[in-house]
């Protein structure tokens, strides 16, 4: 049943079918790929039954359904606020731990300016609304210190 | 664009926060928070991962939520 389940989640998650992406952090596993267009119901009963397939896995071999990222797993467990957990990143994503803890949690402490982390927000933050936030707030500040 | 990562690098005290939350996410899920909360893909991925998780019979034609 094992390879059954096994090879099912393959072919959902093969190239062919373009329901997940690998967000090369370097551990191979995959995630939802989110469009920003309208979405069919082939490709929504796709991921329903990826879901279903990836909880039959578990239940049934009590190990991951691999490639899928842990993350969405948890995220659809447990939602978004459980995946913010750093002892939990830093022991199921080793190679996205690196960059992370390079990150100062005190926040008397700034950013520190490194290329992988430099290259980590340039790739996955630019646009975000975080990043417009926080380039308002600087602009504000600097406009208060001049005056 | 060097300028978003400097000013991030900038960024007020009590930010610090927001910004450890957001990479977290769009770095482990490939989306920012709310993108990826409200997306019709990570709500029917849910509901198939979860429906089975709490039936231990799932049938795949009574099932879909969505």
């Amino acid at each position: 049943m094992r390879q059954v389940l096994m090879e099912a989640i393959h072919i959902l998650t093969s190239p062919d079918l373009s329901i997940t992406e690998d967000l090369a952090n370097g551990d191979s596993f995959v995630t939802l790929r989110i469009s920003p267009d309208f979405v069919n119901n082939d490709i929504l009963d796709n991921m329903f039954t990826l879901g279903v397939l990836c909880s039959i896995f578990m239940i049934k071999t009590h190990a991951g359904p691999d490639p899928i990222s842990p993350a969405l797993l948890q995220a659809a467990i447990g939602g978004l606020d459980s995946i913010v957990d750093i002892e939990w990143i830093r022991g199921t994503f080793v190679e996205v731990w690196e960059t992370f803890r390079l990150i100062p949690v005190n926040s008397e402490v700034e950013i520190p300016n490194i290329t992988s982390l430099r290259r980590l927000f340039e790739s996955r933050m630019a646009g975000s609304n975080v990043c417009v936030i926080v380039f308002l707030a600087c602009m504000i500040s600097h406009a208060i210190t001049v005056r | 664009m060097p300028l978003q990562f400097d000013s991030i690098r900038r960024s007020a005290h009590n930010q610090r926060g927001a910004i450890i939350r957001s990479i977290c996410i769009t770095t482990l899920l490939g989306a920012s928070e709310r993108i990826f909360a409200d997306s019709l893909e990570f709500k029917a991925f849910s509901n198939g991962l979860n429906v089975c998780i709490s039936s231990e019979i799932p049938s795949f034609i009574e099932v879909r939520l969505y």
